[in-house]
């Protein structure tokens, strides 16, 4: 999960390797720094975000392209998207139209399932902000996954 | 709420989290794991602090040697009566008849009502319909 949060804020590959490394580095020589009084795992959120975020304003690299997140494994076809390797394309793709902290935003609260009190922790934003920042971004979402999934992303089975 | 096709605020959460589950995390690359290793390896050791114990380790082996020596001298009898301070202290107290509370009706009230109460309270909860995440 601490790759998955450096690859969305980062958009590059090597870039988000990096930042996964610093920050087991960062959260090991600061270990005594975690008090208990909030989860480990938005502990170690906090700082990949952190990380991440310090890195991408030093490279200042925002773009990346499909199959740099896909490793090129599989080519787009958003005409044919019930395969769940292209609704995972087209997710990529949509989160690639977001900013990048914003698409790191929505993997933490729909794919971690973070609430956004943890989300708060993990950005140091106030509540008020986190909520509009996912208001905006699902909509955003949404106009951009309408017409490509159609009816099909509504049909899916919810775990 | 047009881009939204009329669904409500839940039914796109539903839809998006199955979209996010469906594609999961992005798998770090092979090797991940070692080179983390070894650059913890090098790094410098955490600032993890080792808080000296309030009691040190002779304290309580004093604590445990006096506690001993107190036990011992309240049952082992230093006299020629054959019973300790503790016994011959106990046998000074005034006695106390508790048969009598056992047996009132008061008692015995206070024990079934509460007895009672649990059991609602035990069934209440297991009736009481789950909470619904969103």
């Amino acid at each position: 999960m601490v790759y998955t949060v450096c690859v969305r804020v980062l958009r590059h590959r090597e870039e988000a390797e990096e930042a996964t490394q610093d920050t087991f580095v960062k959260a090991y020589q600061n270990l005594a720094g975690y008090q208990g009084g909030a989860k480990f795992s938005t502990w170690l959120y906090s700082i990949a975000f952190r990380t991440a975020i310090s890195q991408q304003r030093k490279h200042r690299n925002p773009s990346l392209s499909l199959e740099d997140i896909q490793g090129n494994e599989h080519a787009i076809r958003p005409e044919d998207p019930s395969d769940a390797r292209d609704r995972k394309v087209l997710l990529e793709k949509a989160l690639s139209a977001l900013d990048p902290e914003d698409s790191a935003l929505m993997t933490m609260f729909y794919l971690d399932e973070l609430s956004v009190e943890e989300i708060v922790t993990v950005t140091s934003w106030s509540t008020s902000n986190v909520k509009v920042k996912l208001h905006r971004c699902r909509k955003r979402m949404f106009d951009i996954l309408k017409d490509q999934l159609k009816e099909e992303v509504w049909t899916l089975n919810v775990d | 709420m047009d881009t939204e096709r009329g669904l409500n605020q839940g039914k796109a959460d539903e839809a998006l989290r199955s979209l996010f589950k469906e594609a999961g995390h992005s798998i770090a690359p092979e090797g991940m794991d070692a080179r983390i290793f070894s650059r913890i390896a090098v790094t410098a050791p955490s600032g993890i602090a080792t808080d000296r114990p309030i009691i040190p380790l002779g304290g309580w082996i004093g604590a445990g040697v006096i506690g001993v020596a107190l036990i011992g001298s309240a049952v082992i009898s230093p006299s020629a009566t054959g019973a300790g301070w503790a016994s011959q202290s106990l046998q000074k107290m005034p006695k106390l008849d508790l048969s009598g509370i056992l047996t009132s009706p008061w008692v015995l009230a206070i024990v079934m009502g509460s007895i009672g109460l649990f059991a609602l309270d035990s069934i209440l909860s297991r009736r009481r319909p789950t909470s619904v995440t969103h």
